[in-house]
């Protein structure tokens, strides 16, 4: 905890230091940012403006993960869908956020629903990747003994399948909420002139 | 008390199992292995190691399905088995781990089989925390959770000390004895084999096919020690005939 603690009081220090070496222009320092947290919170403009972007997250987090995940598990069980999807898969991978996020605004204009679904988008492929991944690695050993056994289809994937799965959901879950979390700014940014909101947002980054 | 089975027969008529290897090769393991099993019968397979045993309870199991021939199990059978490795959930408690393949099973019938298998103060240990005998006992549990009217074992008493194998057979035969149960067993041990069985399969190498069917009258509870030793010579004259494996397991 003391090392954290350092830790931050370094990272404080060095931001401190650089803004006064740039000049407040290039990078204001610590404390004019809180006093700016400050001013936002007392309007209550940081917190409905921080809520609406939450939900964001929210939204297209479970989205892409529930998506995500049923995808990727059919492709990690099913040959012929890992072949259909694999080429789908490596398109959405390598394509830049950025370019999700624009062509959603264009062609669904700039709604909530094209920044959810971009954000989505951005996230689905990762959650896909990683629960392919430990889906080609149950034992199948345990699927044997499920079947002989002939426990319910729903009962064995409840506790059969599923508990093998948690570590690769949950590192999906971990590595997705970040993304999704940094992806929303951008998001909002560009669709801030729809989105009154987002003026904070995109004033204080030009 | 249950509908199910009426004669409970098992009706196995293997023409060819082979498989193709890495290298293109066709390998075959299973050659014309057929016979019928009688309700309550128990079925003993010896054989070399590597001689396909494996692959045909595979079959049997309904696991393999790329086999010429045929296998027919009474409509509604329950299946229990016995895996060589124990596969349990290691994310659930051994009473949990026989409740979800046997959730009919009433707390009774439970309870009598961890008593009988010694599992009584097991039941809320994880299978981390048990040894590989420990492990096996609990496989057994759930495999007659359930009720059975087939029950496969494969080499369920496999690298066990002496004594623990001989005590787990007893338990074994006494779960047998309890109730007819249709059972295949695949093992190495001839002791074993004429110990529990009704009929014993002595299979060749690969490809395995049945060398000779050595039936056996006398009920398990009635042989004798005497009997036990005759049944084991002439099985091992058999054997020896074949050149397998199985004369280290009579010395």
């Amino acid at each position: 905890m003391m090392l954290r603690l350092l830790s931050l009081a370094v990272f404080l220090f060095t931001w401190w230091a650089a803004s006064l070496m740039a000049g407040e222009q290039m990078l204001p320092a610590p404390a004019t940012v809180l006093s700016a947290i400050i001013v936002e919170a007392r309007s209550g403009a940081l917190f409905s403006n921080l809520g609406a972007t939450l939900a964001r997250v929210a939204l297209s987090f479970t989205l892409a993960m529930t998506l995500g995940a049923a995808i990727g598990y059919l492709m990690g069980r099913v040959r012929t869908a890992d072949r259909l999807g694999d080429p789908w898969l490596i398109l959405l991978l390598n394509l830049p956020a950025l370019v999700v996020i624009v062509l959603a605004y264009i062609w669904a204009g700039l709604t909530e629903v094209a920044a959810i679904a971009a954000i989505a988008i951005n996230k689905l492929p990762n959650a896909v990747v990683t629960v392919r991944e430990g889906t080609r690695a149950l034992d199948g050993r345990l699927d044997e003994m499920a079947s002989v056994f002939a426990i319910p289809r729903w009962q064995a994937f409840r506790h059969v399948v599923l508990p093998q799965l948690a570590p690769y959901i949950a590192a999906a879950a971990r590595s997705g909420l970040s993304l999704v979390w940094k992806i929303v700014l951008v998001a909002e940014l560009l669709g801030s002139s729809r989105c009154a909101d987002d003026r904070n947002i995109s004033g204080a980054a030009l | 008390m249950r509908p199910a089975g009426g004669s409970a027969l098992l009706d196995v008529e293997i023409e060819q199992k082979t498989f193709v290897t890495a290298a293109g090769e066709r390998l075959e393991v299973l050659r014309d292995i057929g016979f019928v099993l009688g309700r309550g019968e128990v079925a003993v397979f010896v054989g070399p190691s590597g001689c396909g045993k494996t692959t045909m309870l595979r079959i049997i199991a309904g696991f393999d399905r790329d086999y010429r021939g045929r296998v027919v199990r009474p409509p509604g059978a329950r299946v229990g088995m016995v895996f060589e490795e124990p596969r349990l959930l290691p994310w659930r408690s051994v009473e949990d781990n026989v409740r979800l393949a046997a959730p009919n099973a009433d707390e009774a019938r439970l309870t009598a089989l961890f008593a009988i298998l010694d599992l009584t103060q097991h039941r809320t240990h994880y299978p981390g925390e048990l040894s590989l005998g420990l492990a096996r006992r609990v496989a057994l549990a759930r495999a007659f959770a359930i009720d059975p009217d087939v029950l496969i074992l494969d080499e369920p008493l496999v690298s066990l000390d002496d004594a623990l194998a001989a005590h787990l057979r007893d338990e074994l035969m006494a779960l047998v004895d309890s109730r007819p149960v249709t059972t295949l067993l695949v093992t190495h041990d001839i002791d074993d084999a004429v110990r529990l069985g009704n009929r014993i399969f002595l299979l060749s190498p690969r490809p395995a096919h049945v060398v000779a069917e050595v039936p056996i009258a006398t009920p398990r509870i009635a042989r004798s020690e005497s009997e036990i030793a005759a049944i084991k010579s002439k099985i091992a004259r058999r054997t020896n005939g074949n050149r397998t494996t199985a004369t280290r397991d009579v010395s």
